[in-house]
């Protein structure tokens, strides 16, 4: 066993990794990050192959218990109706992501002094708001300013075009008179930072050929490398070690080969998300955390949030060439994200309208649902819909709960005989309701824009993309993992920078607030270099 | 049945014959459609079914004396799990044809390289939207 040393250490090398390695890189302290997948390579992405819908559903699938890569792990979701989404790589889950890039508003920060619930965070909006301007600044985040949802804030790059799906639903929403606005999308609509624009591939949940989507591997990497930042791959760490002084000294790892190495760092900084993070802290045990590290709250893996997610699909009379445009990126509504007196749950959600799905996709889901007949009929039954769909995702805030967690499956082991996270989760009856209600409007303004035969599903199943609350930050070492500036209340030179710091969810994709924080926390790391373990 | 099978060294001619039967009773040519048993398009379904020998093998010797066409009017029948393979490797194997697509009025190519067009958004449908108040909470 080899022993190297570091100044800093980050474990993993997607969306917060990445950014938190840029911003630490102007310190020009020695900084390697441990990421255990691979470098991607766009030429092989589905959508440069006529089979890109069947690989999307194999090597490039969203689970990492369906795709079984070697740079996977496995995740014991038996016990959650919710299972978890996922990509191991430089980039993470932005190799896969839809490129949704929504900020919180400000009262996601406040949700128990506003509305009774949860916990507020110890920052606010205002906080974080010079950090989400530079990350959209250095991912490319394309929009509209003038957002009413939104406190005023500038976007980069002009937005994705809506095409014939989003301009057909945001005629829905006129007519019913709500909110909907272009997305924030992390997507170079013109040429942006070496990345080309945006040619409307569609599929980009299973990688962007064309280089336009501000996957993490391409925005904030290369600027962290060529300022000095090593990135290592095929890299897993099983272990975070501590000193006497219940420091943490370094890590274990299992290289490429498998062969067990050991590393010494001044500081470590966690960005392994929010199941991947409390994984690493409750295999890291030892005399002096014996029940994980930094965990003397016990709240290491508990209050998981996904967002629990409904589709709202409809038919129209009309081709719609929803194949063209990024699939996932078109418009949303927040008419109903701020809690309403009139509802029976409290908090919110957000639609993102969804553009259409290709031949292989309508054609088995239309089979499995008894819509397209085997046989005589088959063609006449998938002409009625194929293209002429749209829909949405209801993306609902999910509340903290203790009972939802991450634990250590006690048989499930990696690869590397490294024990794996099971999940324990239930829909709360908020969830429940605000799913309906979010169902109930989108079916309302999908029959507004001249759909027929809605359909929907709730919860989606396969859509937990986002996890977070596994650590979460707060001010009171007994009611948090990390204090107000992603420092481990216990261990003081143990960083955590992913979602697992979230405080409460919000109602909207997390990977812009995700970077920003990682922003805040370099910010306030480098601020404090003189001290930084008081 | 368009075309004549033969063995390929995984499976046999029967086999062969049975698997494309049951691919053109899902996917039948019809409405100026090329049926899931049309030579290209079968080539590929063995191809893919390879991996699956044996469940293959088994589900198709279940089937023997089965009038199929009969008994896949029932969703049982057609949930087997042997069966839902097949359909899920005849439909991706069928829709991702060229021909195929071109037939539906797709370009028949892959997203990438040449990616597609869109018009530009007339945003003057946002006029109603930039009316209104702010939404969000202030704190």
């Amino acid at each position: 066993m080899s022993t190297e040393r570091v100044d800093v250490l980050i474990i993993g090398a997607g969306a917060s990794g990445a950014a938190v390695a840029w911003s630490l890189a102007e310190t020009r302290m020695k900084i390697l990050c441990l990421e255990q997948g691979d470098w991607m390579n766009p030429a092989e992405y589905p959508t440069t192959g006529m089979d890109w819908e069947t690989r999307s559903q194999g090597e490039f699938h969203i689970s990492p218990n369906v795709r079984g890569r070697d740079t996977d792990y496995p995740i014991n979701e038996d016990d959650s109706p919710i299972k978890v989404a996922n990509f191991n790589a430089v980039g993470g889950s932005t190799i896969l992501y839809a490129a949704h890039y929504p900020r919180f508003h400000p009262s996601d920060f406040r949700v128990r002094t506003l509305d009774g619930v949860a916990d507020d965070w110890p920052i606010d909006y205002e906080t974080l708001a010079p950090w989400y301007a530079e990350n959209d600044r250095m991912t490319g985040v394309a929009g509209l300013a003038g957002d009413p949802a939104y406190p005023d804030k500038e976007v980069p790059l002009p937005p994705v075009p809506l095409g014939k799906p989003g301009e057909t639903l945001a005629r829905g929403f006129n007519a019913r008179g709500w909110h909907w606005w272009p997305s924030d999308s992390a997507i170079a609509t013109v040429p942006f930072d070496g990345r080309d624009q945006c040619i409307n591939l569609g599929h980009c949940v299973s990688g962007c050929s064309r280089g336009a989507k501000g996957s993490a591997d391409i925005t904030y990497w290369p600027h962290a490398i060529r300022s000095g930042v090593e990135l290592r791959t095929r890299c897993r760490v099983r272990e975070i070690t501590v000193d006497r002084k219940g420091m943490a000294s370094g890590v274990i790892y299992h290289d490429g080969q498998g062969k067990v190495q050991q590393l010494e760092a001044e500081v470590v900084i966690l960005a392994c998300n929010g199941i991947g993070t409390p994984r690493i802290l409750l295999n890291s045990k030892s005399p002096l955390f014996p029940d994980g590290l930094a965990n003397h709250s016990g709240l290491v893996g508990r209050n998981l949030m996904f967002h629990p997610y409904a589709w709202v699909q409809g038919v129209f009379p009309d081709r719609l060439e929803g194949y063209k445009g990024p699939g996932g990126c078109s418009i949303w509504s927040q008419e109903f994200y701020e809690t309403g007196q009139d509802r029976d749950f409290v908090r919110g959600y957000t639609m993102e309208m969804t553009r259409g799905r290709g031949p292989v996709t309508t054609a088995l889901g239309g089979m499995m649902s008894g819509q397209i007949p085997w046989g005589k009929g088959h063609h006449q039954a998938f002409r009625e819909v194929f293209d002429k769909t749209a829909g949405m995702v209801v993306i609902c805030e999910d509340l903290p709960e203790a009972h939802n967690r991450v634990t250590l499956d006690p048989d499930l082991v990696d690869s590397d005989g490294i024990p794996a996270p099971k999940i324990d989760y239930t829909l709360s009856e908020n969830s429940l309701r605000m799913l309906a209600h979010g169902v109930a409007r989108g079916e309302e303004v999908l029959r507004a824009a001249g759909a027929t035969d809605v359909v929907s599903q709730s919860p989606l199943t396969l859509a937990g993309w986002h996890n977070m609350g596994t650590a979460r930050m707060g001010k009171d070492p007994d009611r948090s993992v990390v204090n107000e500036w992603g420092r481990s209340h216990e261990v003081k030179n143990l960083f955590i920078v992913d979602g697992s710091i979230f405080v409460t969810s919000a109602g909207v994709n997390p990977t812009c607030t995700i970077q920003a924080l990682a922003l805040y926390i370099a910010d306030a790391m480098k601020k404090r270099l003189a001290n930084l373990f008081d | 049945m368009t075309e004549m099978v033969v063995t390929d060294g995984v499976f046999s001619a029967e086999q062969k014959k049975q698997l494309a039967g049951l691919a053109e009773i899902m996917i039948p040519p019809a409405d100026g459609m090329p049926g899931a048993g049309a030579k290209e398009i079968f080539t590929v379904i063995c191809q893919r079914l390879r991996d699956h020998q044996e469940v293959v093998t088994a589900g198709l010797e279940s089937l023997t004396g089965l009038d199929v066409e009969m008994a896949a009017r029932e969703p049982a029948f057609r949930e087997q799990p042997f069966l839902q393979l097949i359909q899920q490797v005849v439909v991706s194997s069928y829709y991702e044809n060229a021909a195929v697509q071109v037939a539906l009025g797709l370009e028949g190519r892959p997203p990438y390289p040449d990616g597609y067009e869109l018009e530009p958004t007339d945003w003057r449908l946002l006029e109603p939207v930039r009316r209104r108040e702010k939404l969000y909470r202030k704190v």
